[in-house]
């Protein structure tokens, strides 16, 4: 560090104004592509259907199936019956 | 007798500075930020203790401080110093981001790109200041809002002001529900904060695996320096969508991330000694990371009213405030915002979409920075 020797010298010598422009420029512009790959993707995907047409069997569980919810909420149920049941004032 | 009073000389009450003391303190103060205010607990516990342990006086001749040889908090920090824990870090992040907000509403990319002004105006207020341009770099990063991608940096261009950047980059984090709130009123009107917007359309999986090797490419072919960073990044993300490796994706996500992240966040909170810690440009370092954090916020919610001005349908300027990669916390905070003026408006899923664009954007900016700075 310069021993904190103020000025906007520091900048015009470090070249920071257009460090900083050309930063934020590149950020923009890839981010910019990035977002134009999204747009596009919808529009390419059924040309790709065509060729690689998409296979729906499943590698590995990766979510719940409405059967799984089914089975949750009944148990989440029967906990919350069982717990309010014991709060219940004993009669 | 002789033996006791030496070993007492040797005990930290002889040693201790009331620098040493303060850090304590400090250390103290973001355990209790964690405990009582939820700020960040998981970053904050860990480095809050760290700074602890790192402030007792080592005794001498032996290895023990993160800056002793061959002891063994500077084996852990070596993955911080090194730059290793941070792309790790970037791979658990990948595994748990859906990408799918922001493949339903790409616009909101930009709003990632806008706020990473906060860095490369923040770069332009340390060269002012006198710092070096590699130091400039590494404390610019910090408006990026995110640890990792600030230690990365750091550790590449000014390993000396590390502690410091990581400090006030995890500080920041945690106090973005802080920081963030007053200024995206300020820049707002009632009427623009009541926007509503409309439902993101449903993803298909093919978009969501395509994603992460497209977007991999098109950073990394711009932006290079970004190759670890980006590429940990959707390589996590491709093990969560895949469909075919959720064992890996899980273990990402779950287990590595977190075992990183404590080794992280307390080898860099014991790395914060008072003697190398409490210097002038910690302070500057911490001043000008305070002034970052709310450049990029404004930078964020002035492009999304920017860009109102051509759309039809329009954006909530506050989603823009989540353009700053703190994850997910400045999504959180545009909800609770937004909120307030109208309870049944939703815009957590609008914000995540500049928020993970933000992660990318700060680590695109990492990489241009690495690149320019480091030749």
């Amino acid at each position: 560090m310069n021993n904190l020797v103020l000025g906007f010298e520091n900048i015009v010598y470090a070249n920071g104004v257009t460090i900083a422009l050309m930063g934020m420029l590149i950020v923009f512009a890839a981010l910019l592509i990035i977002s134009l790959f999204i747009v596009l993707l919808p529009r390419v995907l059924p040309l790709l259907e065509k060729i690689v047409p998409e296979k729906h069997h499943q590698h590995a569980p990766t979510s719940s199936t409405p059967a799984d919810h089914e089975q949750v909420l009944a148990a989440i149920g029967y906990a919350l019956f069982r717990k309010n049941a014991e709060s219940l004032p004993a009669k | 007798m002789d033996i006791f009073l030496s070993f007492i000389t040797t005990t930290a009450f002889f040693t201790m500075t009331w620098a040493n003391l303060l850090m304590i303190v400090i250390g103290i103060v973001f355990i209790t930020l964690a405990i009582r205010k939820d700020y960040e607990p998981l970053l904050l516990v860990p480095i809050g203790f760290g700074m602890i342990v790192g402030n007792i006086p080592p005794v001498e001749g032996m290895a023990l401080s993160v800056y002793d040889q061959g002891s063994v908090l500077s084996m852990i920090y070596y993955g911080v110093s090194q730059g290793l824990f941070p792309p790790l870090i970037f791979l658990g992040i990948g595994a748990m981001t859906d990408f799918s907000t922001m493949l339903s509403n790409p616009k909101l990319v930009l709003l990632g790109a806008a706020a990473q002004i906060g860095i490369f105006l923040t770069f332009i207020g340390a060269l002012y200041l006198g710092f070096s341009p590699s130091e400039a770099g590494a404390i610019g990063i910090i408006g990026g809002a995110d640890g990792p991608t600030a230690i990365f940096l750091s550790a590449k261009l000014a390993p000396h002001l590390l502690g410091s950047i990581a400090i006030a980059a995890y500080s920041y984090m945690a106090l973005v529900p802080v920081i963030q709130p007053p200024i995206m009123k300020l820049l707002t009107t009632r009427k623009e904060r009541l926007i509503r917007m409309k439902a993101p359309r449903v993803v298909s999986q093919r978009e969501k695996i395509i994603f992460p090797i497209a977007g991999f490419l098109i950073a990394t072919l711009i932006a290079p320096g970004a190759i670890v960073l980006v590429g940990m990044l959707f390589f996590g993300n491709l093990l969560k969508e895949s469909c075919v490796t959720e064992r890996l994706a899980n273990t990402a996500r779950n287990a590595m991330i977190d075992i990183v992240t404590i080794l992280l966040g307390f080898s860099v909170g014991a790395s914060t000694q008072a003697q190398t810690f409490l210097t002038p440009q910690s302070l500057l370092i911490f001043g000008l990371g305070a002034l970052s954090f709310a450049v990029a916020t404004a930078g964020g919610v002035l492009f999304a009213k920017f860009m109102n001005l051509f759309l039809t349908d329009k954006i909530n300027p506050l989603v823009g405030a989540a353009g700053v990669s703190a994850v997910p916390d400045s999504a959180r905070v545009v909800q609770v915002v937004g909120q307030k003026e109208d309870p049944h408006n939703f815009l957590l899923m609008h914000a995540m979409a500049p928020n993970v664009a933000g992660v990318l954007g700060s680590a695109i900016a990492a990489g241009i920075l690495w690149s320019v700075l480091v030749l």
